[in-house]
């Protein structure tokens, strides 16, 4: 049961697939314009994420393993035209209309084939599901929070809704791809400034994550020496 | 030995065209089924389009459509919309080929003088935000009148409404940026420009193939 929670909940904040693993950067930066189409993607996302970890935990022990990646893929983008259709059909016009646009772009989002090939591969089919659901829930959070700093900061406006109606001009960086880099980057700092300042009180030594650290980084010399 | 560790390239190649054949399967079933409601949404969306656009209208506004070449050469689809005898406007489809990320469809309501009634974009891939917000028609909320009931009738929109009523250039609009008098959206003049050609062209159309649609809908002088 733990061992449940404990997968579930990873994706959350320990594992988030943005800001810890840095996975889906493409959709997180090209699709959080407004909280709407950040929380669209994310829901989106996640279903595909849930119902692909499911079908390739099942069929993870017979695929031959040169040519998994493959497989994997032709799953993915099986569920995700699945899932196209499915809403073009049946889902209220409105919906689709924001999220249709979405749809197919969750087949190149490296969350899903990155779950399908680190985790769900290995694993039970019951524990995919709960990855798939976590790491979704985990995009969708993030996803939803980074679009609501956008639009805000662009707008003054969050999920449509103008908070501060005196603001009528467009601040355009924020919404624009290279504005997106800057919040990330600001909210990853935070976060591992975080992170390292919880692991010092505790007496501990606090390991960034791979590639985040100084040693990975070429942009200055620090900690270069030490190697 | 397991299939898991087979290195055989032809083992390979067939279990890849059996995954692949198993999704086109399950891809035709499932197409197969939602290609009835998909049309059927689709054509709903249509009608509801068509009411925005246009004066009340009576008439199967689908039975009869007309063709005009544009300046530019596209094919711009008419139809005429009737109350009763009198024709009280027209449906103008024309399908842009340069937006920022593919076509932009727009839908115009056409007025009998051959002015542009209203404007709406009924399919366009632009980016979220930027591109996508010219082509959207949504009532603005603030915190202020979140909880009034949202007003009847087309949400405004100042890139799309501008061009109703009014008599085009005979070049048709271009944007300020390019020397015009439409406006445009700063990062977004790809789609600015999509959506002046577009009604720039609709309206030339008419100006040209008068006769034509007369002909067709036996319509006004």
């Amino acid at each position: 049961m733990k061992k449940l929670l404990e997968t579930f909940c990873k994706g959350i904040w320990k594992e988030n697939p943005v800001l810890v693993l840095l996975l889906g950067t493409c959709p997180t930066l090209a699709l959080t314009t407004s909280a709407t189409n950040g929380a669209g993607m994310g829901l989106a996302t996640t279903f595909v994420l849930t119902g692909s970890n499911f079908v390739i935990s099942c069929i993870a022990g017979i695929v031959p393993r040169k040519i998994r990646i493959p497989v994997y893929i032709v799953v993915i983008a099986t569920f995700v035209t699945v899932v196209d259709l499915l809403l073009q059909a049946y889902a209220p016009a409105s919906l689709y209309a924001a999220l249709g646009i979405f749809i197919p772009l969750i087949v190149v989002n490296c969350i899903v084939l990155g779950r399908a090939e680190a985790f769900a591969s290995k694993h039970n089919p019951l524990l995919s599901i709960l990855d798939g659901l976590g790491m979704g829930l985990g995009f969708t959070l993030t996803l939803t929070m980074l679009g609501m700093i956008r639009e805000f900061c662009t707008s003054g406006a969050v999920f449509g809704v103008k908070i501060i109606t005196a603001w009528t001009t467009d601040f355009l960086l924020p919404g624009s791809a290279p504005g997106a880099f800057i919040i990330v980057g600001v909210i990853l700092a935070v976060r591992n400034f975080l992170k390292a300042r919880a692991a010092v009180k505790a007496g501990k030594v606090y390991v960034p994550p791979a590639g985040l650290d100084c040693r990975h980084c070429s942009i200055c010399a620090v900690g270069k020496d030490d190697k | 030995m397991k299939i898991r560790d087979n290195e055989n390239l032809v083992v390979l190649g067939i279990f890849l065209a059996l995954v692949s054949l198993l999704s086109a399967l399950v891809l035709a079933v499932v197409s197969n089924l939602t290609s009835q409601p998909i049309n059927d949404a689709k054509k709903a969306r249509e009608a509801a389009a068509l009411r925005q656009i246009l004066p009340e209208f009576d008439n199967d506004i689908n039975a009869k459509a007309v063709y005009l070449k544009s300046p530019a050469g596209w094919r711009i689809q008419v139809r005429a919309a009737r109350k009763g005898k009198k024709i009280v406007g027209y449906a103008a489809l024309a399908v842009n080929p340069s937006g920022y990320a593919g076509t932009v469809k727009m839908l115009a309501g056409v007025n009998p003088d051959g002015t542009i009634r209203a404007i709406l974009v009924t399919e366009q891939h632009e980016t979220p935000g930027l591109g996508a917000e010219l082509c959207k028609r949504q009532f603005s909320k603030t915190i202020f009148n979140l909880t009034e009931p949202v007003p009847a009738g087309l949400p405004p929109n100042k890139y799309l409404d501008q061009f109703n009523g009014k008599k085009a250039p005979a070049k048709g609009w271009t944007i300020t940026k390019d020397g015009g008098t439409a406006l445009y959206a700063t990062g977004a003049t790809v789609t600015s420009r999509a959506i002046a050609k577009s009604a720039s062209e609709i309206v030339l159309a008419f100006r040209r193939g008068r006769k034509t649609v007369n002909r067709a809908f036996g319509g006004v002088k």
